[in-house]
């Protein structure tokens, strides 16, 4: 069974994750009110907690460097037990799918098309998502590093605008908060960019590159992602200050506030277009990745018919998910912490754990060998 | 669903090619007389051929007698206009004339009289033996002398082409500062000529075949063997041999019946007007499709990239070179969405402008009586209008044109009120723009009125859709096996793409195009003027 | 609601033929679940039918039963 014909090149899969963690700066507003002027801060805690995560994907991967998680899954847990556990994925999948789809919905409202009923932003996004899907792992990673570029260079645009009106004062005081919301905000931020990160587990079979490798592209990735998601909340910090917590699209005011030669104010189109374009990265990868686990969980050669009824279904899960963004921010702010866990380090360990105690990478080898004998 | 349209696609295309596939009747039965062997009896000969031909007035059949006493009976069959006039009389006529040895002949003796005639007496360096008259009809038509003898069963083709052609000149679509100037023509041997002389390397392959039931063109498909990739030319040449028409008129014709996406709206299949383009593309693993009768010759397989490099950008040095190059991609992404910004900006994100240019812009849409929409696609449609016909008009009326169309109604429509002046500067900008990237212009002109569309429905979100939609659809697109966009996305050779390094530096070509020989140059190195091979006076 | 159902109704038309060329049984069943599913969905949301999100039952669990919570 192959679904993936196409192999894309490893620095496409490095600026795939980068571009990833890059498009989740959307959603700084989850921690940001926990820990204010030490956002920043938290973010670089993240990387530190997420490595031995990420070092369990990469054993994952490098342990079984033919197959996606979902199969994985079956060679690990044997063909019950990995349907239920790759079960649990696939709903994950479709959950951080259809979250960042919502997401996609209300900022779009939210900033450019007060007017516009948010069914039809969704519905038209969706459509467009679905047509990259169709063409497949190669068209769906390509763009990641036009579009990394892209926002880099607004992102250092902005900075050299708006260095006057930095204050060197808002990162002050450091670290004088309760240690729960430091723990808190740690937690936040290695559950929702650093350990999505889970889903290229799916797609790492599907790279060309030499088993070494893949640590450097990896870490590569998620480095350089996780650095611009600083000097992205460094920006914000330093421009908004303390006024910081208090607004849902902390960059979205950012760019508000800059003003160029006092008289090209609002370059928030220019942050609303980018974010735009980077979830629209992100929503197709994970669209993607959920097609891929669904048809490689039901056995099924192909998910191209599927793209249309799990698109309409996105939408609707989209729309129930929750009732209201405070809802959504709450849930994210206090379950997500101990909830995404199950699947991004729980589960990942445990299949590692299973499999080195069957020794299946080995007997996997093993085969490999025969494979190549015969 | 992108399922279900490419399926009716397909099948409208088939139906195309189905009935492509139908050659007409008639032209199988003239294909079986044209096997029809050479009697050895002159009139006989003469009857038919010119039963072939036709009463045209252009094809002369000259008979003559020549040898011993004027004793042999002769022919020349030719098409006047395509042979050279110093040819015939100068190489064929007068030596089988003046030359008195030529006996009489046996029939068993007819072989060696003929390699007498061909070799001691045609003063030719071309002279193929023919034996059925279709063969020598087709090479009568394409400009040889055919020579006929009573008594012989063969004919001898007398290369003599020589019709009135445009001599070399500068190309008009690809006029450069620096550079060569000289551009194709619509001669084919010129053409490969040109090629010819620019690589002389053993390993260039000009592989010949011919197209079109009606016109038989000639096209040469050329490539250097080693450097170009073996499938991507076997799948060029069984892309031409599958062209099922009876007409090319022009490689335009080629293009189209070999691309890769015939619906999408960019070319996935390159031309150039100049020699030293179409040989630089070949260097990078390209092949090239000269057709006869174009100056226009194609290369496959294409990548975005292509539209915006021009042969200069590689004979100045690199610093401009880049920044130009980067203008240049700024000039397409504001030829296709400067308008959909503005209708984006003025109706739907009026905060994002500047309150004094807001102001000015207000005071001078003041009193126009159409929405913005409006007014940008209907001076959309007369820009193109005004395009148009400046082209097709003869020079002198055509800068008339343009002067009465851009200069005084753009002046009178905005002093009416029609429009507003933001607008037309708007549109203008656009339009200059468009002429940077000259290769991509149909497509931007197409893109230019979806944006607008876009824009005014969607605002700034639909901006964005589109220029996403745009991506996906350049991602998807393949030109001979290649990805379209593959120097731009960060896969390989960087050194060529955004910007463009130092000749030295660029030591590898397309990774995704070339064959077995990868490297330019071996060494990765600037020319450093201390090293071993400077001037002596340096170095004492 | 109409429109919803026409959407489907157009759904089912660009897919469906493609399902049933393949041929494979297991595609067809795969398919019709799936489609099946999604309008279910979709058709109740049409109806304002208040569907409880899947996210909230893991929230009360949380909360209530296992009291993991910031």
């Amino acid at each position: 069974m192959n679904i993936e014909k196409s192999r894309i090149s490893p620095l496409q899969f490095m600026f795939a994750i980068m571009c990833f963690i890059r498009s989740s700066s959307l959603l700084s507003s989850f921690f940001t009110p926990i820990v204010n002027q030490d956002s920043w801060l938290v973010i670089i805690f993240g990387m530190i907690v997420s490595l031995p995560v990420l070092w369990i994907y990469i054993s994952l991967s490098k342990a079984f460097p033919k197959s996606n998680l979902i199969e994985i899954n079956d060679l690990v847990f044997g063909r019950i037990g990995g349907k239920i556990i790759s079960a649990f994925y696939l709903w994950f999948f479709f959950t951080l799918t259809a979250l960042n789809l919502r997401d996609l919905g209300i900022f779009v409202g939210k900033s450019t098309m007060s007017k516009t009923p948010p069914v039809l932003i969704i519905i038209v996004f969706i459509l467009l998502c679905a047509w990259a899907v169709y063409y497949g792992l190669e068209v769906v990673t390509r763009y990641g590093i036009v579009f990394i570029l892209i926002s880099s260079a607004i992102l250092l645009l902005s900075f050299l605008v708006s260095i006057n009106i930095m204050h060197r004062e808002s990162f002050l005081p450091i670290l004088n908060q309760p240690l729960k919301s430091y723990i808190q905000g740690t937690n936040i931020i290695t559950m929702i960019p650093f350990g999505e990160l889970v889903v290229f587990l799916m797609i790492v079979p599907y790279v060309d590159f030499k088993q070494k490798k893949l640590v450097r592209y990896f870490m590569g990735g998620f480095l350089l992602g996780g650095l611009l998601l600083l000097a992205v909340i460094l920006r914000d910090l330093a421009i908004l200050g303390n006024t910081l917590k208090y607004f849902s699209l902390p960059s979205f005011e950012t760019l508000r506030i800059i003003r160029l030669f006092d008289s090209l104010g609002h370059m928030e189109i220019l942050f609303a277009i980018l974010l735009i374009i980077l979830l629209f990265f992100k929503v197709t990868l994970l669209f993607y990745i959920s097609l891929l686990a669904l048809s490689y969980w039901l056995k099924i050669e192909t998910f191209r018919p599927f793209i249309l009824p799990v698109a309409a279904l996105l939408v609707a899960y989209s729309f129930i998910m929750f009732e209201s963004s405070m809802q959504q921010t709450a849930f994210a702010r206090e379950i997500i912490p101990f909830f995404w866990p199950i699947f991004e380090m729980l589960l990942p360990f445990i299949t590692l754990i299973v499999a080195y105690i069957r020794e299946l990478p080995k007997k996997n080898r093993e085969k490999e060998k025969e494979d190549v004998k015969v | 669903m992108f399922k279900y349209i490419n399926k009716k696609l397909r099948y409208g295309f088939f139906r195309l090619t189905e009935q492509n596939n139908h050659p007409p009747k008639p032209e199988d039965d003239s294909k079986k007389t044209q096997e029809t062997l050479i009697s050895g009896n002159l009139t006989a000969d003469l009857e038919y051929i010119r039963k072939l031909l036709g009463t045209s007035s252009d094809i002369k059949m000259h008979e003559f007698r020549y040898g011993e006493d004027f004793q042999l009976k002769g022919a020349l069959v030719f098409v006047d206009g395509l042979v050279s006039n110093e040819i015939l009389t100068e190489s064929i006529m007068k030596p089988l004339i003046m030359n008195r040895n030529l006996s009489p002949f046996q029939t068993s003796s007819m072989q060696k009289t003929l390699d007498t005639v061909r070799q001691t007496i045609l003063c030719s360096g071309d002279i193929t033996e023919k034996y059925t008259i279709g063969e020598l009809v087709e090479s009568c038509l394409s400009g040889d002398t055919v020579f006929l003898s009573e008594g012989f069963d063969k004919a001898l083709i007398i290369s003599s082409k020589g019709w009135e052609k445009r001599s070399i000149t500068e190309p008009q679509t690809e006029s450069v500062v620096r550079g060569p100037r000289e551009g194709f023509t619509e001669n084919f041997r010129t053409n490969t000529a040109l090629i010819r002389r620019r690589i002389k390397s053993a390993n260039l392959r000009l592989d010949h075949m011919s197209i079109g039931e009606k016109t038989d063109t000639n096209v040469c498909v050329a490539y250097i063997d080693g450097v170009a990739d073996p499938n991507i030319v076997d799948t060029v040449k069984a892309r031409l041999k599958s062209i099922n028409t009876d007409a090319i008129m022009d490689s335009g014709y080629i293009e189209q019946y070999i691309e890769d996406h015939p619906f999408s709206l960019f070319p996935t299949v390159g031309y150039s007007e100049k020699p030293d383009v179409i040989t630089a593309r070949m260097l990078e693993g390209r092949v090239a499709i000269i057709s006869d009768g174009s100056p226009f010759v194609t290369t496959a397989p294409m990548l975005l990239l292509e539209s915006f490099q021009t042969s200069e950008d590689y004979y100045i040095r690199p610093y401009f070179a880049s920044l130009l190059r980067i203008f240049r991609y700024l000039a397409f992404i504001i030829t296709v969405s400067a308008p959909a910004f503005f209708i984006a900006l003025t109706t739907y994100h009026q905060e994002l402008i500047p309150t004094t240019l807001l102001l000015t812009i207000i005071s001078a849409r003041e009193g126009t009586p159409f929405p913005a929409t409006l007014e940008a696609i209907i001076l959309i449609l007369s820009f193109e209008i005004l395009r148009e016909a400046g082209v097709r008009l003869p020079r002198p009326l055509g800068q008339a044109i343009s002067i009465v169309g851009a200069l005084v109604m753009g002046e009178a429509a905005v002093t009416a009120g029609l429009v507003g002046a933001p607008m037309v500067i708007t549109i203008a900008i656009t339009a200059v723009a468009e002429f940077a990237v000259p290769d991509q212009s149909e497509a931007a002109s197409i893109l230019r009125i979806i944006f607008l569309v876009l824009a005014s429905v969607l605002g700034a979100y639909g901006i964005a859709l589109g220029f996403l939609g745009v991506l996906i659809h350049l991602a998807s697109l393949k030109s001979f096996g290649v990805p379209y966009c593959t120097n731009l996305t960060f896969n390989h050779n960087m050194q060529d793409s955004y910007i463009r390094m130092p000749l030295w530096f660029m030591s590898k070509r397309p990774k995704a195009i070339v064959g077995q020989d990868k490297t330019r140059n071996k060494t990765n190195t600037p020319p450093s003027p201390l090293s071993k091979n400077s001037s002596p006076e340096e170095n004492p | 609601m109409i429109i919803l159902i026409i959407v489907f109704i157009i759904m089912l038309m660009i897919d469906l033929p493609s399902v049933i060329r393949n041929g494979k049984k297991k595609i067809l069943i795969a398919y019709g679940l799936i489609f099946t599913f999604s309008f279910t969905i979709c058709l109740l949301l049409a109806l304002e039918i208040n569907i409880k999100s899947p996210l909230m039952f893991v929230d009360e669990f949380y909360k209530n039963i296992l009291h993991f919570s910031y």
